[in-house]
């Protein structure tokens, strides 16, 4: 008898969006996985497989049924199911009714009540065929799905119309229905080079049939390479290369079933132009791949990958051209526009373009982002006349045609411009860097300046959204704010621009002259980010609650005592302190409230030895710390705070805090409080 | 195939694909989705197949006639079907076969693209289509329409004849695309339109009268509200049209600062939601009669 077989699964759609695919197949997989484990049907593995038309999922080896499982039912006490023969009375035979076996079938088991009659049995699990419908559309619901649809009169939504299932297990179709669709073990093969349905004979042969008479290769990383290979092959080896960049590739691949590459050419002239406008066309408007030389210099080729191997490929080449060339002349046409009209020039202008419905315009953003910009080069204490003038410039640039039409490329233009217009490096550098990082992982602003406009750029908006209630939820950050807090932090704490966030939202809070909004939330808000950035790098939870309990307010001091209290805890010392402190604090805060506040220490009172020898070595190490403290040397502090280690055990060895004289007592807790606040001037170690 | 030929074999491959062919609305507008035939009849329940051009004008579009792509009036070629065919796209393949390109020798391609109208309140998803890596027609789910869920899904496809054109017959420059070419000579796209070009984009940057624009913004509103008073949706729609236009004019015309343009926008956007809303019951008063008439059932 068989014991399993393959299962497929296949969604077939309309175009999905090339961004969603990996993820879907992802989700697929995860709840599909899922959904056989709650059921109990195991299987030796899985290979998804995504294109722009289909999702679907291969299982290897799926039991054929659910394993058996053993039932233990415990039944009534034997004293009162059995008489003394042996022989069951009728609770016995009732008992045995129930579980539908004869009487002789039960066991016996010893409990603390006495003995009892128990029902022991394998039972045969179900069938695989009888439990995949439900399985199957367990899944489809659960999947996630960013922005759903609707089509025709269909109830269900999907990420795009549904136009197929294709569900096998072995060679036999599995009848669900969803979406206005039922199951069968027909798919669709490539929208052009073989649109007639196919039929998938078995899971195994699924991959295999697509690509042979489907024309489609279903895995998405063979697909990739076969981009990646196609582009190499419309490259001049040895004077020419491709430089191909991660998400365009992906993209692309998850637009083509087919990959299949043309090289295509635009006028030299063009070459004029910034890099960056060439690779914006390229890349991001036409979805193509720029050569260039050896040396880097971008050459008036690109390569586009299309679905097709056409039979007349200069067709698809003269397409793609003539769209580039009228791209390009539209840049080289702005470009020549925008020149004849410095930045400066357009400042003014920016009150009749909107930051945010009541937020006023971008030309009252570009102040307050002056006057923060302003502000934090006073607080860095660096002479920084040029990251004002790159403040005001800063926006001009969304009044230029070429950022009109390439909106991506703002901040770059401006910079590109700003040096156009004869204004100095770091004012053109810091304009360029101002949305620097853009996403997760980006690089940071080079510059200090660069840092500075891009802290006061975002913390303005920060304050401004919450300001007026568009604070993010779990779900929703329709203006980015999660990433912007985050911006700030990196920034802040990788460029060691070291601020007090506190003060700063405060001061941009009042810039706005709005009443309502609390800086506070603002505050706590991106604390709550610094927490999120905490645990993307590792450092541990009761580090970061430690460090919190000192409610730093500069991001890079924050940094900095993270940092020394993650060397502290692998010191030799780190451990008996910790216990020391904890004791400390208990002792402190059971004393608080009976005695109040302790005072001073008084040397005079200080009787036995061990006491004496922590004050002086408590004196003695205050001093020497405190150096390091003016210098948030905080790693040098901790290893001067490991010396105290044998002077605090001492004192816990022999000295009884609580001694029956209260001045005598007193004053040790006085030492105690001392000993705490030298320890918890960097983090509340008692915490860790 | 000239201009007047795409125009021609689009209507007729979707008049037999069971669409109404219709005319263009005498009205100025910005897309063929303000025509009533696409906003309007995406509301409520009854199925509803059309095909129709329609010319669409975007004031700030306008570049003097110099511009060789770039249009402050250009045509488009709209098809609406409702509930959207479970085949729209094989339909929309076949009739590009029927204008001539050939699936096999270009690259088309359907590229994700979600579309939203503020002013209409609603929004789509959907592509646009790429041939050899151009976009030639926006294709769309209707979600929702004057605020109001589309149940069932009305589909749209709408083809840029022009960039349609330039592509089949070759040509870098719009105003070259031929339009007719009859035995009594040759008519290009630029004898027809290049002037009127010339004189919009005038028109529209320095000459539209700014005061008279706000009067008839104005005006149109509270006409607007008045008709749906009196339970007359269609006239009121084209009071949001004329609103709507009024309100590109002033915005090409830079005369509107920043808040006052959110606000206008939001004015008209207020108006297409009330409209919608009054279709839709006056419709269910009338009990859908296009349901029980249609062969396709919803």
């Amino acid at each position: 008898m068989r014991t399993h077989r393959d299962f497929l699964v296949e969604i077939g759609t309309e175009e999905l969006p090339p961004r969603c695919v990996d993820s879907i197949s992802l989700d697929f997989k995860n709840q599909l996985g899922e959904q056989l484990a709650l059921k109990g049907l195991s299987f030796k593995s899985m290979t998804p497989f995504s294109t722009p038309r289909r999702i679907a999922l291969l299982v290897h080896r799926l039991s054929e049924r659910q394993s058996s499982r053993r039932i233990e039912k415990k039944g009534p006490l034997c004293k009162l199911a059995v008489d003394e023969k042996g022989l069951p009375n009728e609770v016995g035979l009732g008992f045995a009714k129930a579980c539908r076996v004869p009487f002789e079938a039960l066991t016996r088991m010893s409990t603390r009540e006495g003995e009892r009659l128990l029902h022991r049995a394998e039972q045969e699990g179900q069938l695989a065929v009888a439990l995949l419908p439900e399985i199957i559309l367990a899944a489809f619901q659960k999947l996630y799905l960013e922005k759903r649809m609707r089509w025709a009169g269909e109830e269900h939504s999907f990420i795009r119309p549904v136009r197929s299932i294709t569900v096998l297990f072995g060679k036999e179709i599995i009848p669900v229905t969803y979406w206005g669709v039922s199951s069968s073990n027909m798919t669709a093969g490539h929208r052009f080079l073989n649109p007639r349905p196919l039929k998938i004979t078995t899971p195994k042969r699924y991959e295999k049939i697509l690509k042979t008479k489907g024309f489609v290769i279903p895995s998405f990383l063979e697909r990739q390479s076969l981009v990646l290979k196609s582009i190499q092959k419309q490259t001049e080896e040895g004077s020419e290369k491709v430089v191909v960049e991660e998400t365009l590739l992906s993209e692309v691949t998850n637009l083509l079933e087919w990959p299949c590459a043309y090289r295509c050419h635009f006028d030299s002239r063009f070459c004029e132009l910034p890099e960056e406008v060439l690779i914006s066309a390229i890349e991001h408007h036409q979805r193509s791949f720029p050569v260039r030389s050896l040396q880097g210099t971008l050459l008036p080729y690109f390569i586009t990958v299309s679905n097709i191997p056409s039979q007349r490929a200069e067709a698809i080449v003269a397409g793609n051209e003539r769209v580039m060339r009228a791209r390009l002349a539209d840049a080289d046409f702005f470009f020549k526009e925008d020149l004849k009209e410095p930045l400066a020039n357009r400042v003014d202008a920016l009150k009749e373009v909107s930051f945010q419905e009541a937020l006023g315009s971008m030309f009252d953003k570009t102040l307050r982002v002056r006057e923060l910009c302003q502000y934090l080069a006073k607080q860095v204490n660096e002479k920084m006349p040029e990251v004002c003038r790159a403040a005001f410039l800063s926006k001009a640039d969304l009044l230029t045609q070429m950022v009109n039409e390439f909106p991506e490329l703002q901040g770059i233009m401006g910079g590109i411009y700003a040096k156009a217009n004869g204004e100095s490096d770091p004012v053109a550098l810091a304009i360029r860097e101002q949305y620097l990082p853009r996403f997760a992982g980006d690089k940071l602003p080079t510059s200090q300046e660069g840092a500075c406009l891009a802290i006061a750029d975002r913390i303005d908006s920060l304050v401004g959204f919450f300001g007026i209630g568009k604070i993010p939820t779990a779900d929703k950050d329709p203006f980015g704010l999660r990433r912007a807090a985050l911006g700030v932090l990196r920034i802040m704490i990788e460029r060691a621009v070291d601020v007090d966030l506190k003060a700063l939202i405060i001061f941009a809070h009042s810039l706005y002259k709005m009443h309502k909004g609390e800086p506070e939330v603002l505050f706590q808000f991106m604390m709550e980010r610094l927490k999120f950035l905490s645990d993307e790098k590792g450092i541990l939870p009761t580090v970061f609650n430690a460090v919190m309990a000192k409610e730093p307010t500069r991001p890079l001091d924050w940094q900095r005592r993270v940092e020394a209290v993650t060397v502290f805890i692998h010191l030799e010392e780190a451990e008996a302190l910790i216990a020391a402190n904890k004791r400390v604090s208990n002792i402190l805060k059971k004393e608080a409230k009976l005695c109040g506040e302790a005072g001073e220490v008084r040397p005079a009172l200080l009787k036995l030895p061990a006491e004496i020898m922590l004050a002086e070595k408590l004196k003695e190490t205050r001093k020497e710390i405190a150096r390091y403290y003016e210098k948030n040397a905080y790693t040098e502090a901790f290893k001067g705070l490991a010396n105290l280690r044998r002077e605090v055990d001492r004192f816990f060895d022999t000295v009884l805090v609580m001694a029956e004289q209260t001045e005598l007592r007193n004053n040790r807790l006085a030492l105690l409080g001392e000993l705490r606040a030298v320890f918890s001037e960097v983090a509340d170690i008692s915490l860790l | 195939m000239t201009f007047q030929e795409l125009i021609l074999a689009l209507q007729s491959y979707w008049v037999k694909e069971g669409c109404v062919l219709l005319q263009p609305l005498d009205m100025t507008m910005g897309a063929g989705t303000f025509h009533p035939a696409t906003f309007l009849r995406a509301i409520g329940p009854e199925p509803w197949c059309a095909v129709f051009v329609q010319p669409s004008r975007r004031p700030t579009d306008g570049r003097y006639g110099e511009n060789p792509n770039r249009l402050q009036q250009h045509f488009q070629l709209q098809v609406v079907m409702k509930p959207s065919p479970l085949d729209f796209q094989d339909k929309y393949l076949a009739s590009l076969k029927a204008i001539g390109i050939d699936a096999n020798v270009h690259d088309i391609r359907f590229v994700e693209d979600n579309w939203g109208s503020p002013t209409l309140a609603a929004w789509g998803l959907g592509w646009e289509v790429w041939c050899d890596g151009m976009e030639i027609t926006q294709f769309t789910y209707f979600q929702q329409v004057g605020g109001m869920e589309c149940r069932p899904v009305m589909g749209e496809i709408t083809y840029g004849l022009e960039r349609l054109a330039m592509g089949l017959q070759n040509v870098d420059n719009v105003y070259d695309l031929v339009w007719a070419d009859p035995p009594s000579g040759r008519v290009t796209y630029g004898d027809l339109w290049a002037q009127n070009e010339r004189e919009f984009s005038r028109y529209n940057f320095e000459r539209a009268d700014v005061v008279h624009l706000r009067e008839i913004f104005d005006h149109s509103e509270k006409s607007c509200l008045s008709l749906l008073e009196d339970h007359l949706p269609l006239a009121a729609y084209e009071e949001v049209l004329k609103a709507s236009h009024a309100f590109n004019l002033l915005d090409s015309r830079k005369s509107l600062s920043v808040s006052e343009r959110q606000r206008c926008l939001l004015r008209v956007r207020s108006l297409a939601t009330r409209v919608a809303g009054a279709y839709y019951h006056l419709r269910e008063a009338l009990g859908f009669p296009l349901i029980q008439k249609g062969e396709c059932s919803v």
